[in-house]
Protein backbone atom coordinates (compact mmCIF):
# COMPACT_ATOMS: atom_id res chain seq x y z
CA UNK A 1 0.00 0.00 0.00
CA UNK A 2 1.40 3.25 -0.99
CA UNK A 3 2.01 5.40 1.77
CA UNK A 4 0.04 9.51 2.24
CA UNK A 5 1.32 12.53 3.17
CA UNK A 6 -0.19 12.19 6.51
CA UNK A 7 1.64 8.79 7.43
CA UNK A 8 5.24 10.04 5.72
CA UNK A 9 4.73 12.75 7.99
CA UNK A 10 3.61 10.75 11.22
CA UNK A 11 6.65 8.13 10.52
CA UNK A 12 8.81 11.39 10.14
CA UNK A 13 7.67 12.65 13.68
CA UNK A 14 7.64 8.94 15.03
CA UNK A 15 11.18 8.74 13.58
CA UNK A 16 12.91 12.07 14.81
CA UNK A 17 11.00 10.95 18.81
CA UNK A 18 12.72 7.28 18.48
CA UNK A 19 16.49 9.22 17.52
CA UNK A 20 16.07 11.91 20.46
CA UNK A 21 16.00 9.25 23.49
CA UNK A 22 19.03 7.60 21.59
CA UNK A 23 21.18 11.23 20.38
CA UNK A 24 21.77 11.43 24.06
CA UNK A 25 23.39 8.12 24.50
CA UNK A 26 25.43 8.64 21.57
CA UNK A 27 26.75 11.73 22.28
CA UNK A 28 27.52 11.12 26.12
CA UNK A 29 29.27 8.35 24.46
CA UNK A 30 31.19 9.76 21.63
CA UNK A 31 32.28 12.50 24.48
CA UNK A 32 34.15 9.35 26.59
CA UNK A 33 36.59 11.24 24.00
CA UNK A 34 37.02 15.05 23.87
CA UNK A 35 35.62 16.94 20.85
CA UNK A 36 34.24 20.16 19.52
CA UNK A 37 31.20 20.74 18.21
CA UNK A 38 31.92 20.13 14.34
CA UNK A 39 34.31 16.90 15.04
CA UNK A 40 31.14 15.28 16.98
CA UNK A 41 28.62 16.63 14.25
CA UNK A 42 31.30 14.38 11.74
CA UNK A 43 31.67 11.40 14.14
CA UNK A 44 27.95 11.15 15.16
CA UNK A 45 27.60 11.28 11.03
CA UNK A 46 30.29 8.89 10.03
CA UNK A 47 28.92 6.32 12.59
CA UNK A 48 25.37 6.77 11.10
CA UNK A 49 23.79 9.42 13.06
CA UNK A 50 23.78 12.42 11.62
CA UNK A 51 22.44 15.71 13.48
CA UNK A 52 22.26 18.92 12.67
CA UNK A 53 23.79 21.71 14.40
CA UNK A 54 20.84 23.25 15.75
CA UNK A 55 19.68 20.39 17.57
CA UNK A 56 23.63 19.56 18.74
CA UNK A 57 24.41 22.70 20.28
CA UNK A 58 21.54 23.15 22.74
CA UNK A 59 21.82 19.33 23.53
CA UNK A 60 25.54 19.90 24.51
CA UNK A 61 24.67 23.08 26.71
CA UNK A 62 21.75 21.13 28.43
CA UNK A 63 23.61 18.58 29.12
CA UNK A 64 26.72 21.05 30.32
CA UNK A 65 24.25 22.77 32.53
CA UNK A 66 22.95 19.08 33.98
CA UNK A 67 26.62 18.68 34.90
CA UNK A 68 26.86 15.27 32.75
CA UNK A 69 29.35 17.67 30.65
CA UNK A 70 32.70 19.42 31.52
CA UNK A 71 33.84 21.95 28.53
CA UNK A 72 36.69 24.63 28.27
CA UNK A 73 37.32 26.94 25.27
CA UNK A 74 41.25 26.76 23.51
CA UNK A 75 43.00 27.45 20.73
CA UNK A 76 43.30 24.56 17.88
CA UNK A 77 44.26 25.99 14.08
CA UNK A 78 44.34 29.22 15.34
CA UNK A 79 40.80 29.72 15.90
CA UNK A 80 39.25 29.02 19.76
CA UNK A 81 37.08 25.80 19.88
CA UNK A 82 34.70 24.85 22.58
CA UNK A 83 35.74 21.16 23.80
CA UNK A 84 33.62 19.35 25.67
CA UNK A 85 33.90 16.22 27.78
CA UNK A 86 32.27 13.61 29.80
CA UNK A 87 32.01 14.30 33.48
CA UNK A 88 32.49 12.06 36.16
CA UNK A 89 28.97 12.66 36.74
CA UNK A 90 28.23 12.03 32.82
CA UNK A 91 30.45 8.97 33.19
CA UNK A 92 28.36 7.23 36.08
CA UNK A 93 24.80 8.41 33.88
CA UNK A 94 26.53 6.52 31.13
CA UNK A 95 26.77 3.72 32.38
CA UNK A 96 23.35 3.33 33.47
CA UNK A 97 21.92 4.65 30.11
CA UNK A 98 23.94 1.90 28.53
CA UNK A 99 22.92 -0.96 30.79
CA UNK A 100 19.15 0.54 30.00
CA UNK A 101 19.92 0.76 26.69
CA UNK A 102 20.95 -2.84 26.29
CA UNK A 103 18.17 -4.18 28.64
CA UNK A 104 15.59 -2.05 25.67
CA UNK A 105 17.88 -3.46 22.78
CA UNK A 106 17.38 -7.18 24.01
CA UNK A 107 13.92 -7.01 24.83
CA UNK A 108 13.28 -5.64 21.65
CA UNK A 109 15.17 -7.67 19.41
CA UNK A 110 12.91 -10.39 20.95
CA UNK A 111 9.98 -9.04 19.98
CA UNK A 112 10.68 -7.68 16.62
CA UNK B 1 28.74 42.02 6.41
CA UNK B 2 28.43 38.72 4.84
CA UNK B 3 25.07 36.55 4.88
CA UNK B 4 26.76 34.47 8.22
CA UNK B 5 27.31 37.68 10.04
CA UNK B 6 23.92 38.75 9.69
CA UNK B 7 22.92 35.44 10.62
CA UNK B 8 24.67 35.34 13.32
CA UNK B 9 23.54 38.79 14.70
CA UNK B 10 20.09 37.78 14.12
CA UNK B 11 20.22 34.92 16.28
CA UNK B 12 22.24 36.56 18.80
CA UNK B 13 19.43 39.04 19.54
CA UNK B 14 17.27 36.43 20.46
CA UNK B 15 19.25 34.78 22.87
CA UNK B 16 19.98 35.97 27.01
CA UNK B 17 22.44 38.46 27.52
CA UNK B 18 24.52 36.13 28.88
CA UNK B 19 25.13 33.49 26.58
CA UNK B 20 24.91 35.55 23.90
CA UNK B 21 28.61 35.78 22.78
CA UNK B 22 29.56 32.06 24.14
CA UNK B 23 26.62 30.73 21.61
CA UNK B 24 27.05 32.64 18.83
CA UNK B 25 31.39 32.07 19.01
CA UNK B 26 30.90 28.39 19.27
CA UNK B 27 27.83 28.32 16.29
CA UNK B 28 30.05 30.43 14.37
CA UNK B 29 32.99 28.47 14.39
CA UNK B 30 30.66 25.61 13.39
CA UNK B 31 29.10 27.41 9.95
CA UNK B 32 32.61 28.78 9.34
CA UNK B 33 33.74 25.73 8.90
CA UNK B 34 31.40 23.81 7.25
CA UNK B 35 31.02 26.97 5.38
CA UNK B 36 35.37 26.35 4.44
CA UNK B 37 34.51 22.56 3.94
CA UNK B 38 32.12 23.40 1.00
CA UNK B 39 34.52 26.28 -0.52
CA UNK B 40 37.26 22.81 -0.51
CA UNK B 41 34.51 20.65 -2.29
CA UNK B 42 33.65 23.50 -5.02
CA UNK B 43 37.09 24.55 -5.52
CA UNK B 44 36.37 28.23 -5.59
CA UNK B 45 34.84 30.77 -2.91
CA UNK B 46 31.25 30.63 -1.56
CA UNK B 47 28.73 32.79 -3.32
CA UNK B 48 25.84 35.03 -0.81
CA UNK B 49 23.64 31.89 -2.87
CA UNK B 50 25.93 29.28 -1.75
CA UNK B 51 25.87 30.28 1.71
CA UNK B 52 22.33 31.27 1.72
CA UNK B 53 21.81 27.41 0.77
CA UNK B 54 23.90 26.30 3.60
CA UNK B 55 22.37 28.56 6.16
CA UNK B 56 18.92 27.76 5.25
CA UNK B 57 19.27 23.86 6.91
CA UNK B 58 19.42 25.93 10.71
CA UNK B 59 15.76 27.60 10.24
CA UNK B 60 14.83 30.93 11.04
CA UNK B 61 17.50 32.72 13.93
CA UNK B 62 14.23 33.03 16.59
CA UNK B 63 13.62 29.18 15.96
CA UNK B 64 17.24 28.76 16.74
CA UNK B 65 18.28 30.26 19.33
CA UNK B 66 14.49 29.18 21.17
CA UNK B 67 16.26 26.18 21.58
CA UNK B 68 19.28 27.02 23.97
CA UNK B 69 16.27 28.02 26.08
CA UNK B 70 15.72 25.91 28.77
CA UNK B 71 12.04 25.71 27.98
CA UNK B 72 10.24 25.12 25.26
CA UNK B 73 6.61 25.69 26.34
CA UNK B 74 4.78 28.05 28.58
CA UNK B 75 2.57 25.44 30.37
CA UNK B 76 4.19 21.67 30.20
CA UNK B 77 2.99 18.28 29.60
CA UNK B 78 2.91 18.07 33.49
CA UNK B 79 0.34 20.88 34.06
CA UNK B 80 -1.12 21.02 31.00
CA UNK B 81 -4.10 18.60 32.06
CA UNK B 82 -4.88 20.61 35.23
CA UNK B 83 -4.67 23.27 33.00
CA UNK B 84 -7.17 22.94 30.72
CA UNK B 85 -9.76 21.08 33.75
CA UNK B 86 -9.16 24.60 35.76
CA UNK B 87 -9.94 26.73 32.65
CA UNK B 88 -13.05 24.98 31.41
CA UNK B 89 -14.19 25.19 35.53
CA UNK B 90 -13.88 28.66 35.80
CA UNK B 91 -15.33 29.71 32.33
CA UNK B 92 -18.35 27.87 33.02
CA UNK B 93 -18.58 29.34 36.11
CA UNK B 94 -18.41 32.49 34.95
CA UNK B 95 -20.80 31.83 32.27
CA UNK B 96 -23.54 31.01 35.34
CA UNK B 97 -22.34 34.11 37.59
CA UNK B 98 -23.05 36.40 34.11
CA UNK B 99 -26.09 34.84 33.56
CA UNK B 100 -27.45 35.12 36.80
CA UNK B 101 -25.99 38.77 37.13
CA UNK B 102 -27.90 39.35 33.12
CA UNK B 103 -31.17 38.07 34.90
CA UNK B 104 -31.37 39.68 37.91
CA UNK B 105 -30.96 43.59 35.74
CA UNK B 106 -33.32 42.15 33.92
CA UNK B 107 -35.63 41.65 37.30
CA UNK B 108 -34.84 44.95 38.57
CA UNK B 109 -36.51 46.56 35.37
CA UNK B 110 -34.04 46.53 32.59
CA UNK B 111 -35.00 46.24 28.88
CA UNK B 112 -34.38 42.45 27.68
CA UNK B 113 -31.91 44.17 25.00
CA UNK B 114 -29.26 44.86 28.23
CA UNK B 115 -29.51 41.31 29.00
CA UNK B 116 -28.55 40.16 25.81
CA UNK B 117 -25.94 42.63 26.01
CA UNK B 118 -24.67 42.33 29.24
CA UNK B 119 -24.44 38.62 28.75
CA UNK B 120 -22.35 38.53 25.68
CA UNK B 121 -20.32 41.67 26.61
CA UNK B 122 -19.74 40.41 30.55
CA UNK B 123 -19.38 36.85 29.63
CA UNK B 124 -16.56 37.52 27.09
CA UNK B 125 -14.83 40.25 29.43
CA UNK B 126 -15.15 37.25 32.16
CA UNK B 127 -13.62 34.78 29.95
CA UNK B 128 -10.98 36.54 28.72
CA UNK B 129 -9.86 37.56 32.55
CA UNK B 130 -10.46 33.91 33.44
CA UNK B 131 -8.15 32.83 30.55
CA UNK B 132 -5.29 35.21 31.32
CA UNK B 133 -5.22 34.87 35.39
CA UNK B 134 -5.33 30.55 34.99
CA UNK B 135 -2.89 30.99 32.23
CA UNK B 136 -0.28 33.26 34.26
CA UNK B 137 -0.83 31.16 37.44
CA UNK B 138 -0.12 28.10 35.39
CA UNK B 139 2.57 29.41 33.54
CA UNK B 140 4.23 31.08 36.93
CA UNK B 141 3.79 27.44 38.44
CA UNK B 142 5.64 25.86 35.44
CA UNK B 143 8.07 28.57 35.90
CA UNK B 144 8.88 27.86 39.41
CA UNK B 145 8.01 24.28 39.91
CA UNK B 146 7.35 22.44 36.60
CA UNK B 147 4.83 20.50 38.36
CA UNK B 148 2.93 20.55 41.78
CA UNK B 149 3.99 17.65 43.73
CA UNK B 150 0.74 17.17 46.11
CA UNK B 151 -1.02 17.16 42.82
CA UNK B 152 0.48 13.62 42.15
CA UNK B 153 -0.93 12.18 44.86
CA UNK B 154 -3.93 10.46 44.49
CA UNK B 155 -6.14 7.65 45.97
CA UNK B 156 -8.12 4.95 43.45
CA UNK B 157 -11.33 4.66 46.17
CA UNK B 158 -11.96 8.35 45.17
CA UNK B 159 -12.49 7.49 41.74
CA UNK B 160 -16.44 7.63 40.24
CA UNK B 161 -18.52 4.42 41.24
CA UNK B 162 -20.27 4.09 37.52
CA UNK B 163 -19.60 5.89 34.58
CA UNK B 164 -23.26 6.02 33.57
CA UNK B 165 -23.84 5.07 29.13
CA UNK B 166 -26.99 6.93 27.85
CA UNK B 167 -29.12 4.63 27.97
CA UNK B 168 -32.26 4.13 25.45
CA UNK B 169 -35.36 6.40 26.84
CA UNK B 170 -38.06 5.57 28.47
CA UNK B 171 -41.05 4.86 26.00
CA UNK B 172 -43.07 5.26 29.08
CA UNK B 173 -41.77 8.56 29.79
CA UNK B 174 -41.52 9.66 26.51
CA UNK B 175 -45.89 8.89 26.12
CA UNK B 176 -46.55 10.32 28.96
CA UNK B 177 -44.49 13.68 28.04
CA UNK B 178 -45.98 13.53 24.46
CA UNK B 179 -50.23 13.06 26.14
CA UNK B 180 -49.16 15.89 28.51
CA UNK B 181 -47.25 18.25 25.59
CA UNK B 182 -50.12 17.55 23.40
CA UNK B 183 -52.67 19.24 26.72
CA UNK B 184 -50.96 21.89 26.58
CA UNK B 185 -51.09 22.53 22.86
CA UNK B 186 -54.72 22.12 23.14
CA UNK B 187 -55.02 25.02 26.05
CA UNK B 188 -52.41 26.88 24.52
CA UNK B 189 -54.16 27.04 20.83
CA UNK B 190 -57.24 28.11 22.39
CA UNK B 191 -56.10 30.94 24.32
CA UNK B 192 -56.76 33.65 21.75
CA UNK B 193 -60.36 31.74 21.08
CA UNK B 194 -61.14 31.68 24.75
CA UNK B 195 -62.60 34.57 26.57
CA UNK B 196 -62.28 32.37 29.80
CA UNK B 197 -58.85 31.71 29.45
CA UNK B 198 -57.89 35.72 28.21
CA UNK B 199 -59.57 36.40 31.80
CA UNK B 200 -57.76 33.42 33.84
CA UNK B 201 -61.36 32.49 34.61
CA UNK B 202 -63.32 35.77 35.01
CA UNK B 203 -60.49 36.17 38.13
CA UNK B 204 -60.28 40.15 37.22
CA UNK B 205 -57.11 39.36 35.34
CA UNK B 206 -56.50 39.64 32.43
CA UNK B 207 -53.67 38.35 30.06
CA UNK B 208 -51.58 41.49 28.33
CA UNK B 209 -51.36 42.03 25.26
CA UNK B 210 -47.41 41.10 25.24
CA UNK B 211 -48.76 37.54 24.90
CA UNK B 212 -50.19 37.74 21.23
CA UNK B 213 -46.37 37.70 20.02
CA UNK B 214 -45.53 34.81 21.58
CA UNK B 215 -48.31 32.38 20.95
CA UNK B 216 -46.90 31.26 17.98
CA UNK B 217 -43.33 30.82 18.96
CA UNK B 218 -44.01 28.82 22.12
CA UNK B 219 -46.74 26.58 19.81
CA UNK B 220 -43.55 26.09 17.13
CA UNK B 221 -41.20 24.86 20.30
CA UNK B 222 -43.76 22.91 21.53
CA UNK B 223 -44.58 21.06 18.47
CA UNK B 224 -40.96 20.42 17.38
CA UNK B 225 -40.48 19.25 20.74
CA UNK B 226 -43.38 16.71 20.28
CA UNK B 227 -42.23 15.48 16.87
CA UNK B 228 -38.45 14.79 18.26
CA UNK B 229 -40.83 12.79 20.92
CA UNK B 230 -42.25 11.24 18.32
CA UNK B 231 -39.47 9.98 17.09
CA UNK B 232 -37.84 8.45 19.85
CA UNK B 233 -41.12 7.10 20.86
CA UNK B 234 -40.59 5.12 17.89
CA UNK B 235 -36.19 4.97 17.85
CA UNK B 236 -35.60 5.31 21.68
CA UNK B 237 -32.18 3.88 20.64
CA UNK B 238 -30.85 7.12 18.86
CA UNK B 239 -29.06 8.99 21.47
CA UNK B 240 -27.41 11.25 19.42
CA UNK B 241 -31.12 12.40 17.67
CA UNK B 242 -32.48 12.81 20.92
CA UNK B 243 -29.34 15.07 22.32
CA UNK B 244 -29.87 17.67 19.30
CA UNK B 245 -33.39 17.90 19.13
CA UNK B 246 -33.55 18.09 23.27
CA UNK B 247 -30.53 20.94 22.43
CA UNK B 248 -32.50 22.48 20.21
CA UNK B 249 -35.82 22.73 21.15
CA UNK B 250 -34.19 23.85 24.95
CA UNK B 251 -32.15 26.31 23.44
CA UNK B 252 -35.08 27.51 21.23
CA UNK B 253 -37.45 27.56 24.62
CA UNK B 254 -34.84 29.37 26.67
CA UNK B 255 -34.74 32.09 23.80
CA UNK B 256 -38.51 32.15 24.18
CA UNK B 257 -38.09 32.62 27.98
CA UNK B 258 -35.51 35.05 28.20
CA UNK B 259 -38.36 37.57 25.52
CA UNK B 260 -41.10 36.65 27.79
CA UNK B 261 -38.63 37.78 30.64
CA UNK B 262 -38.04 40.98 28.92
CA UNK B 263 -41.73 41.35 27.49
CA UNK B 264 -42.90 44.04 30.91
CA UNK B 265 -46.04 42.97 32.73
CA UNK B 266 -47.72 39.54 31.10
CA UNK B 267 -51.12 39.99 33.20
CA UNK B 268 -52.65 42.86 33.60
CA UNK B 269 -56.08 43.79 35.98
CA UNK B 270 -59.63 43.92 33.87
CA UNK B 271 -61.03 46.55 36.90
CA UNK B 272 -59.63 48.97 38.91
CA UNK B 273 -60.19 47.54 42.17
CA UNK B 274 -56.84 47.81 44.31
CA UNK B 275 -56.79 44.10 45.13
CA UNK B 276 -56.93 43.43 41.58
CA UNK B 277 -54.11 45.71 40.66
CA UNK B 278 -52.03 44.22 43.73
CA UNK B 279 -52.80 40.68 42.78
CA UNK B 280 -51.80 41.29 39.31
CA UNK B 281 -48.18 43.02 40.56
CA UNK B 282 -47.34 39.89 42.55
CA UNK B 283 -48.45 37.55 40.06
CA UNK B 284 -46.12 39.59 37.26
CA UNK B 285 -43.13 39.72 39.82
CA UNK B 286 -43.87 35.26 40.50
CA UNK B 287 -43.94 35.00 36.75
CA UNK B 288 -40.59 36.38 36.43
CA UNK B 289 -39.03 34.73 38.93
CA UNK B 290 -40.60 31.33 37.80
CA UNK B 291 -39.20 32.14 34.14
CA UNK B 292 -35.68 33.01 35.71
CA UNK B 293 -35.65 29.70 37.16
CA UNK B 294 -36.36 28.11 34.85
CA UNK B 295 -34.06 29.65 32.58
CA UNK B 296 -31.20 28.70 35.03
CA UNK B 297 -32.25 25.13 35.55
CA UNK B 298 -32.88 24.60 31.88
CA UNK B 299 -29.52 26.06 30.89
CA UNK B 300 -27.23 24.15 34.03
CA UNK B 301 -29.23 20.65 32.97
CA UNK B 302 -28.67 21.27 29.26
CA UNK B 303 -24.98 22.11 29.85
CA UNK B 304 -24.80 18.91 31.93
CA UNK B 305 -26.62 16.94 29.01
CA UNK B 306 -24.17 18.16 26.95
CA UNK B 307 -21.11 17.41 28.86
CA UNK B 308 -22.66 13.89 29.30
CA UNK B 309 -23.43 13.63 26.12
CA UNK B 310 -20.08 14.43 25.25
CA UNK B 311 -18.00 12.31 27.51
CA UNK B 312 -19.77 9.05 26.92
CA UNK B 313 -20.78 9.33 23.26
CA UNK B 314 -18.12 6.77 22.64
CA UNK B 315 -20.10 4.17 24.84
CA UNK B 316 -22.26 1.51 23.41
CA UNK B 317 -25.96 0.68 24.76
CA UNK B 318 -25.25 -2.07 27.42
Amino acid sequence: MASSPDTDELFENLRLELRRGCLVLAVLAQLRTEHYGYTLRKTLADAGLPVDEGTLYPLLRRLESHGLLASEWREEDSRKKRFYRLSAAGRAVLKQLVTEWQGIDASLTRML
Amino acid sequence: MSLLDRYLNAVRNHLPAAQQDDIVAELGDDLRARFEERAAELGRPLTEADEAELLKPFGRPLLLAARYKPRQYLIGPNLLPYYWTTLKFALAIAFVVFMAISLTFVLAGRPIGDFFELLWKGTFNAALSVFTWVTLVFALIEQVAGRVKAWDHWDPHSLPRETRPASPASRFEVALDLVFSAAFVAVWASVPHSQWLRTLAHSGLELAPAWSSFYLPVLVVVLVSMAAKAVTLVRPDLATFRFVANLATTTAGLVVLAMLLGAGDLVVPGTSDPRVETLARVMNMALRVSFVVAIVINAVTTALDTQRYLRNRHVRFA
